[in-house]
């Protein structure tokens, strides 16, 4: 009986199996440790491009056009709705004014039904995406206020979903875009910057091949001497 | 067997075995002391009923029953009287409640009558136009002297409206009360006839060198009213929105319907003015010498004297471009006389005033060639803000930007070394400077060291330069190198080093369009130029 049934090769198909695997892995680690990353680090920077703004909520965006943005807020600053601090309709969107000096225009995002959801972006032809194909990025950048407030039947509970599709899209198209968090206590606004430091709208996201992207590949770089 | 009224009997101390004749004599003689006790009456005459004398049982049950109901009859009162009484104590408090407020009102009212009727006495320092007496005064005074004024001169018109002048009436009042008052306003009458029907005026600012501006009434914020804060706030919110803005014709167009919609306000022309600069910036970047000269016709008129500079700082450099040359003296010489006038009627901060001499020199250099002008004024600007002990952030800015171009005339006129160094140790230490200034500030430095055989010295500015655009995500300035570059033929005289300097001022020209690749390529083709010598 003993003679009939061997191990020995079957122990010696499952060693050398084991063996090849263990070489396959050394070698695929030592493959991973020369692999170079390229991670973007995003950093608010200083820009000559024109900032487009946008409002993300309950997985929907709205792109802001502020000739009738403003347009519309100086028609009912004119017409004495925005003193003291009041709350005013700048007919656009369903969105809601307010002129203080300290943050400039401030204004707060209620119905968000009539603005386009951001799953349009996957459409050929959307309102939506002829707005992001327009934009042009050697002109202009993307400004986002991203509401993070969790409303019924929104799917991923907050603007974020939307701003990152968007913003992916948006650098697919080689645009900076920026952005800031927002809610009903801090709104999204726009006020100059000789308000407050905080009244500055940057890019810190690159667009995809951006000629002037860094390059977080280069070994010899060294701050010595840099003034 | 249970001895019957035994609790009769203990209440009034009497043995068990009394009997009932006895029981009755005892509540009859306690019937005497008290006759209104229903529980007395009623025992009595449950002993009767107990002696089957059941005529006297029936006469005391009655008795019980009408002691009772007057009983009843008297507690009922009783409770009416407290009613009563609980409730003209509710009604007191009520009306005391009610009257208290119109008592305070009263009261507070009297108080403010009386206060208001005392004499108002003028505060120590302080302006007596603003006290109400005198306002009141100055009013009918006004009336006065224009009724005065209408009878003798029938000629003459008063309009507060918008106007060129826009004179509020007070305002209107007190030029009527100095000495030429008449004079002068027969004179503004001449001139309004001598315009057109356009509804002409004049901007704030008059240059000598040029005749008097001719603006449309739209273009001139006069509509009368105090600067509305919400408004401001607005368009400066506004502004930095079209401030990055490329289109220009987009801006022109903001501007129009903006004006439009908030009637600009004389005392408002400083945002008038502010967009129209925008504007102005914007189409001469375009090198659209009909729109800029549009532009800054319209930023004259806005009359904001914070501005004038910029106006004769765009005519000068468009009409250069347009090959004007002629027009583009007549506005820098404008521009210097719109830097004495301010500088004279000390109407900016040391700041402004400074940069406006940087902006002088900038101008001599970069459009007449003019070196010895330019240094000169960029020194005069230098010396305003280093003679002040306490520097704010702003002079510091100021003071960078100035040391900049003059290190610009330094190496174009290749001071000495130790004059050079100098200035550039300044520089070094000022930390005031942004990255796209400081890519200047190693050009110029590499191509100084270049030109005095300092190559190594060269070579670590230019290290400096490449490495910053390598890290750098957008290379953001506004430095024009033509003046520099003009330069070069003159103060270099070496060709092949006039030729690397040429390249590297083409590589950090934020105005020729190229990838930041392609401008790390031209530094290092320079310091491969240097290595090999």
């Amino acid at each position: 009986m003993k003679d009939l049934i061997s191990l020995d090769s079957l122990t010696d198909i499952v060693s050398n199996s084991v063996g090849i695997l263990i070489i396959f892995a050394v070698i695929n680690l030592i493959h991973d440790n020369n692999k170079t990353y390229q991670l973007e680090i995003p950093l608010e920077h200083e820009t000559d491009l024109s900032p487009v703004f946008f409002i993300s909520k309950n997985d929907r965006v709205l792109v802001i056009d502020t000739d009738t943005f403003f347009a519309n807020a100086t028609s009912q600053a004119t017409s004495k709705a925005a003193i003291n601090k009041r709350l005013f309709s700048l007919e656009y969107f369903g969105l809601l004014g307010k002129i203080d000096d300290k943050k400039g225009i401030s204004f707060f995002a209620r119905d968000t039904s009539d603005w386009p959801e951001f799953k349009e972006i996957e459409k050929r032809s959307s309102p939506l995406r002829d707005s992001l194909d327009k934009l042009d990025p050697t002109k202009q950048f993307a400004y986002f206020f991203v509401y993070d407030n969790i409303e019924d039947g929104s799917s991923s509970g907050s603007g974020f979903e939307a701003f990152r599709k968007t913003r992916e899209y948006l650098k697919s198209r080689s645009i900076k875009s920026g952005w800031q968090p927002v809610n009903s206590e801090s709104p999204a606004n726009i006020c100059s910057r000789s308000f407050s430091r905080r009244c500055v709208y940057q890019p810190s996201y690159l667009g995809g091949d951006s000629s002037s992207s860094s390059n977080f590949n280069d070994k010899d770089k060294s701050a010595e001497n840099v003034q | 067997m249970k001895t019957p009224f035994l609790q009769l009997k203990k209440q009034w101390s009497l043995a068990e075995e009394t009997s009932i004749q006895d029981l009755l004599e005892h509540a009859l003689n306690k019937l005497n002391t008290n006759p209104n006790d229903p529980e007395l009456v009623y025992a009595i005459a449950e002993l009767y009923r107990h002696l089957d004398n059941n005529a006297e049982a029936d006469k005391f049950y009655k008795q019980a029953i009408d002691i009772t109901n007057q009983r009843t009859l008297q507690r009922a009162e009783a409770l009416e009287k407290r009613v009563d009484k609980k409730r003209n104590n509710i009604r007191l408090k009520l009306l005391l409640f009610t009257l208290l407020p119109i008592i305070t009102g009263l009261f507070i009212a009297a108080m403010i009558w009386s206060t208001l009727s005392k004499p108002e006495p003028l505060p120590k320092g302080s302006n007596p136009e603003k006290f109400a007496f005198t306002q009141w005064l100055a009013k009918q005074q006004m009336v006065e002297v224009m009724s005065t004024l209408q009878a003798e001169n029938p000629e003459l018109t008063f309009d507060f409206s918008r106007s060129a002048t826009a004179m509020s009436p007070m305002e209107f009042m007190q030029s009527m009360m100095q000495p030429d008052a008449l004079e002068k306003l027969r004179r503004d009458q001449e001139a309004a006839k001598n315009n057109n029907d356009d509804g002409e005026g004049k901007p704030a600012f008059q240059c000598s060198r040029e005749p008097a501006m001719r603006c449309a009434k739209r273009d001139i914020p006069s509509a009368p009213g105090e600067e509305r804060n919400e408004v401001v706030l607005l368009m400066d919110a506004y502004r930095s929105v079209l401030n990055t803005e490329k289109d220009c014709e987009k801006i022109e167009k903001s501007i129009e319907s903006i004006g439009q919609q908030l009637h600009w306000r004389k005392s408002e022309r400083n945002i008038k003015a502010d967009l129209e600069d925008l504007a102005t910036e914007c189409f001469y970047k375009q090198k659209n010498v009909e729109k800029t000269l549009e532009h800054a016709r319209k930023l004259q008129c806005s009359g904001d004297a914070g501005y004038i500079n910029s106006v004769y700082w765009y005519t000068t450099a468009i009409n250069h471009y347009a090959d004007n040359k002629a027009g583009a003296l007549t506005a820098y010489q404008c521009f210097q006389e719109a830097t004495k006038h301010i500088e004279k009627n000390e109407l900016f901060s040391p700041a402004y005033i400074a940069s406006r001499h940087r902006e002088s020199g900038a101008l001599a250099w970069l459009y007449f060639d003019d070196l010895s002008t330019a240094t000169e004024e960029l020194k005069k600007g230098r010396a305003i803000l280093k003679k002040i002990p306490k520097k704010t952030r702003i002079m510091q800015d100021v003071i960078g930007e100035i040391n900049l171009d003059l290190m610009e005339t330094y190496v174009t006129a290749n001071v000495d070394n130790d004059e050079f160094q100098e200035l550039l140790d300044e520089i070094n230490s000022s930390g005031r400077l942004t990255d796209g200034y400081k890519q200047i500030k190693d050009t110029l430095a590499s191509i100084y060291y270049m030109q005095n055989n300092q190559p190594n010295t060269a070579l670590i500015h230019l290290k400096n330069l490449s490495l910053r655009f390598k890290l750098i995500p957008e290379y953001v300035c506004g430095w024009d190198w033509t003046g520099f570059r003009r330069g070069l033929k003159d103060s270099i005289n070496d060709e092949r080093i006039r030729e690397q300097a040429t390249i590297l001022v083409d590589a950090t020209n934020c105005y020729i369009p190229q990838a930041t690749s392609k401008r790390i390529e031209q530094i290092q083709s320079v310091v491969k130029f240097l290595k090999g010598r």
